[in-house]
């Protein structure tokens, strides 16, 4: 197996009953590279990084992780990962330094490590006043910084996020754009699903399109736009067929 | 008005018509085990109310005693259940939301909810009430009159009882928004409900049919004839009832006036609250208004978790254990339980021999025999409240867990011990105090204390093992879980192994009392404990790994189709 790789599938398949949510996807994606996934809702977007991180089995294919193979060995590969889903929960009677404490923990991180960096994290987010809080008092926001710090915690290689920039206001956003384009500078691999094609486009060194479980299109994102011409907006809509709803609007 | 309900309904029939073969094949399995249940309560009913209807003079009067007294019970536990479920449904449900920016009135909403919480509060009470009232009508002899009196009479009952928990629930939000005081309210609320469990339960009911206990007769029967609780609705339905099988429509009449009336005026008074206060309410406990303390520097303590999956999954469940009030709540309820049983057990002895000195000498090893099995059903309620649920409490977290760099079988272990840290104590101090106050034999003792610790085991096993087994994750309370599927069935399993442990059990210790009265060793004990031994080693070894085994099997094959579910 290619260790030069962070993320590597092979064929990968993922049937629900008849439904395919996720079809023949082969994709190499190399360390430091950021990799956005867009699609419209139900494309099979969140079920790739599921498949992705180990939450989900597939019915067919293989998947690498920094070269292991996360069914085999889901361990290894889950211990060099971080992992945001969209909207996710949290423990909401643990405060927020509790919290992170504990991810720390489960992640093997040492004690005077954390010390040292959840402080750290804690006031790079804008979260030391409220550390000491439950987590249930929280805002969306403020949960979805909390997450993101808990996944920078253990330094992983990979960073899987499904809509990180949910809930975050401008400010926030763009320190986490430029957290996660330091991070890639020093060879983290970030795979992201976003709906936000600004963002994708800004950020992403490669951009996917899945529509219907299928991988349509995986380009350079400058070499997409000279290939399909025009903006990525109107690439995606060309590609997963949203053009058609321009005429619907008529009905209104 | 009844378009929340008509959504469920709408569910239901979805949620059956997408059912695979196997689901199906669990509904009428689960349908079938709750009619053997409710038969098996019958059988239990008609026996009682055939004797108490069987004892001269005082036999009718006595019935009408016991029809009353279930009554306010169902009146008591409906409005004590809506107290607790309107929290979840009517302020805290995740639809409320949306509900609230359709163009609907704030009264109908309110009053839909309402509903909602009465068949919530009440489809399990009134399931109870079903063999009963069937028994009572049977001994009494009645004709459908009776039953047509019951399904009208009891709708308007039932309602008064919930909108009384809905308004006591609604005064709280209102008087106390803050979460911490309105917690604190209601853990007092659940203090004073269960000492008032306590205090029935010591009161001792059950002397009514014992009229020795009465100076006199006249006093005796003077006590019976006085109505149960004259201004509450379960008198009401009691004296309305008692009508149609006396012949008196007056009465009926008088009585199903109070009710339709007083189910009219709890209407009313829902509009009125719910006009001035529902809303108010709804949109002050989603502000939390609790005092955030401002922190400058973070200081971590190097004992807070520890670097060891396990124990950190441990500390993490048992903080967030103390921290959640609702669980304050359900363990008062727990210690009431186990105070009343303890007080029957410690009366056992002299109810059965006469309320005399003298007592048969083996009659405590008996009961102290006997207490394995009320102590395992107390165990059984406890393991299926703090235990059964604990898989399908994590539904937010569970991407967390299944993401976690370690086997899942650890999150399953940690979810075992910490239902053992909780299940095992509360058996041990069940077994010993009540040994401790039958006064049993040492070798009683000691047999009843091993058994119940490992009994404590057993269910905890076979209740986190079932909870992985049939997870409910998509549910509003707790109750939900436990009134599941799974919990039908663990309950089941509990009962059977229960049963059978005793079974097992029975032939040396009946051996060992009649030696112990006859005064010799007439039989070679040893040999016979030998052969039970192996059994007793058998069922266990069954019951601690058989569900270990298909639990941790079960969490692996989880298909996580949505971060939350």
């Amino acid at each position: 197996m290619d260790n030069n790789l962070a993320i590597k599938t092979l064929n990968l398949n993922k049937q629900f009953g008849n439904f395919y949510a996720v079809k023949n996807i082969n994709i190499e994606i190399s360390f430091g590279e950021i990799f956005s996934l867009l699609g419209p809702n139900g494309a099979g977007k969140t079920t790739t990084i599921k498949l992705l991180t180990g939450l989900l089995q597939p019915t067919a294919g293989e998947i690498f992780i920094c070269g292991y193979n996360i069914q085999k060995e889901p361990n290894k590969s889950k211990k060099l990962i971080g992992l945001l889903p969209d909207n996710a929960f949290v423990y909401p009677k643990l405060t927020g330094i509790e919290y992170l404490r504990f991810v720390g923990d489960v992640y093997n991180v040492d004690i005077s490590k954390q010390k040292k960096r959840i402080p750290e994290l804690l006031s790079m987010f804008d979260l030391t006043s409220h550390a000491n809080e439950l987590v249930e008092v929280y805002s969306q926001g403020m949960r979805q910084k909390l997450l993101i710090a808990s996944i920078l915690l253990h330094e992983p290689k990979i960073l899987f996020l499904d809509e990180p920039f949910y809930g975050l206001d401008p400010k926030m956003a763009k320190l986490v754009k430029d957290i996660f384009v330091e991070l890639s500078k020093r060879g983290t691999t970030i795979f992201m699903c976003t709906h936000i094609l600004e963002i994708a486009e800004k950020l992403a060194h490669r951009i996917g399109i899945i529509n219907k479980g299928e991988l349509i299109a995986v380009e350079d994102k400058n070499c997409l736009r000279e290939k399909m011409k025009g903006t990525l907006e109107d690439i995606y809509l060309e590609l997963t067929g949203g053009v058609q709803y321009a005429e619907l609007i008529k009905y209104l | 008005m009844l378009y929340l309900l008509k959504i469920k309904l709408l569910g239901i029939k979805n949620h059956i018509k997408y059912l695979s073969f196997s689901g199906q094949l669990k509904i009428v399995f689960g349908i079938f085990i709750g009619l053997l249940f409710l038969w098996i309560l019958y059988l239990i009913f008609y026996r009682v109310l055939s004797y108490i209807q069987s004892l001269p003079m005082i036999g009718s009067v006595l019935m009408l005693k016991f029809l009353a007294i279930s009554f306010l019970t169902t009146f008591i536990m409906v409005l004590f259940s809506s107290v607790i479920v309107s929290f979840s449904t009517v302020y805290f449900s995740r639809d409320l939301f949306m509900l609230f920016s359709f163009p609907i009135s704030t009264q109908k909403l309110f009053i839909s909810k309402t509903i909602d919480v009465m068949l919530q509060s009440s489809w399990m009470m009134v399931l109870t009430m079903i063999p009963f009232l069937i028994a009572f009508a049977q001994v009494k002899n009645v004709n459908i009159d009776f039953f047509i009196g019951v399904i009208f009479l009891i709708i308007p009952f039932l309602f008064i009882s919930t909108v009384i928990g809905v308004i006591i629930s609604l005064l709280i939000l209102y008087l106390f928004p803050s979460s911490k005081v309105r917690d604190i309210i209601l853990v007092l609320t659940i203090i004073i409900g269960s000492i008032g469990y306590v205090l029935l339960r010591f009161l001792e009911p059950e002397k009514l049919a014992n009229p020795d206990v009465f100076f006199d007769t006249m006093e005796y029967l003077a006590y019976l004839n006085a109505p149960v609780a004259k201004i509450l609705p379960s008198w009401w339905i009691t004296d309305a009832l008692n009508s149609i099988l006396i012949k008196k429509n007056s009465i009926l009449l008088l009585n199903t006036i109070y009710l339709v009336s007083g189910a009219v005026l709890s209407v009313c008074l829902l509009i009125i609250l719910s006009k001035k206060l529902y809303y108010q309410c709804w949109t002050a406990v989603q502000t939390n208004s609790n005092v955030r303390k401002k922190v400058s520097q973070i200081k971590i303590n190097s004992s807070m978790f520890t670097n060891n999956i396990f124990y950190s999954l441990l500390i993490k469940d048992i903080k967030t254990f103390f921290r959640d009030t609702k669980q304050w709540s359900q363990i008062l309820l727990v210690v009431a339980l186990v105070i009343v049983y303890i007080f029957s057990i410690y009366k056992l002895p002299v109810r059965i021999a006469g309320n005399k000195e003298f007592t048969l000498f083996y009659l405590n090893d008996f009961i102290g025999f006997i207490n394995i099995a009320g102590a395992g059903f107390i165990l059984s309620a406890l393991a299926l409240r703090f235990a059964f649920p604990q898989i399908s409490l994590e539904r937010g977290n569970l991407w967390f867990l299944l993401f976690l760099p370690t086997d899942i079988k650890i999150v399953f272990m940690e979810k075992l011990c910490l239902a053992c840290l909780l299940i095992i104590p509360s058996g041990l101090i069940l077994v010993i105090i009540t040994n401790s106050l039958l006064k049993v034999s040492t070798p009683i003792f000691f047999i009843s204390t091993l058994t119940i610790i490992i009994i404590s085991i057993g269910l905890t096993i076979l209740a986190v093992g079932f909870g992985a087994l049939y997870p409910k994750f998509s549910v509003e309370n707790i109750a939900q879980i436990e009134t599941s599927y799974g919990g039908l069935l663990f309950m089941l399993s509990a009962f059977v192994y229960i049963g059978l442990i005793l079974v097992i059990e029975s032939r040396p210790v009946q051996i060992f009392i009649y030696q112990k009265y006859v005064g010799k060793n007439y039989v070679d004990i040893v040999s016979l404990t030998g052969y039970n031994i192996i059994e007793f080693i058998l069922i266990n070894t069954i019951v601690i790994f058989v569900p270990i085994w298909y639990g941790i099997k079960s969490i692996r094959k989880y298909e996580l189709r949505e971060w939350i579910i």
